[in-house]
């Protein structure tokens, strides 16, 4: 890690992130990572068949 | 009849139309502005400020030939160095949303983030529009509304 790289946590899964994955944002107050991320705004919903169907 | 091969979330997260009990909730890519200025990567960031002023905007998405997204120029991009080019002066890679995302959701989190605009992209990253937090918010607002005058005030 660089030294200007700072260490943050997903506000709601507390896992190490680089930077607010809806923001971007290294300074925000309330960072998410990709999954949660995902999760809140139902972004990634399983296909119910791999066809797609 | 006609089966669209990619499936339903393919067909939602490409912004096309649905029917159903939801498909009158108002969704990012319904709200999300479709005359959004855009440029290309190669362009001088003087040239382009002066395309995006003049259209009454401050924020800018920057596209390759399909159209797929490939950085944003918002305010702070677009006051640098005149002189440079847009894949020096663009926020790469910013994070983008699908259109089916409720306009509730977006608006909360673009309030609670404080963010400006989020672009709204298909699944393979094509741009939809550009969705602005006053938009998002006043459309969740009047959503609300709607709902809550829809019951008689009973809730």
């Amino acid at each position: 890690m660089s030294e200007q790289q700072v260490a943050m946590a997903c506000a709601k899964c507390e896992s190490s992130i680089d930077r607010c994955e809806f923001c971007e944002e290294l300074g925000c107050g309330t960072p998410i990572c990709y999954q949660c991320l995902a999760e809140a705004l139902r972004q990634a919903m399983a296909h119910p068949h791999q066809h797609g169907g | 009849m006609y089966d669209y091969e990619d499936g339903k979330l393919d067909w939602l997260a490409a912004g096309l139309p649905s029917e159903g009990t939801n498909a009158e909730r108002p969704r990012a890519g319904d709200v999300a502005r479709k005359d959004v200025p855009t440029c290309r990567l190669d362009e001088r960031l003087g040239d382009v400020r002066d395309r995006v002023r003049e259209a009454g905007w401050d924020a800018c998405v920057v596209l390759n030939e399909e159209r797929v997204v490939f950085g944003l120029l918002r305010s702070k991009e677009l006051e640098t160095d005149p002189d440079r080019r847009i894949e020096e002066a663009m926020r790469p890679g910013p994070s983008t949303f699908r259109p089916f995302v409720s306009i509730e959701e977006m608006a909360a989190f673009m309030i609670e983030h404080d963010l400006d605009s989020s672009p709204i992209t298909t699944s393979d990253g094509r741009l939809v529009g550009l969705l602005r937090r006053q938009d998002a918010a006043k459309a969740a607002l009047e959503l609300h509304e709607r709902e809550h005058h829809s019951d008689g005030g009973k809730a």
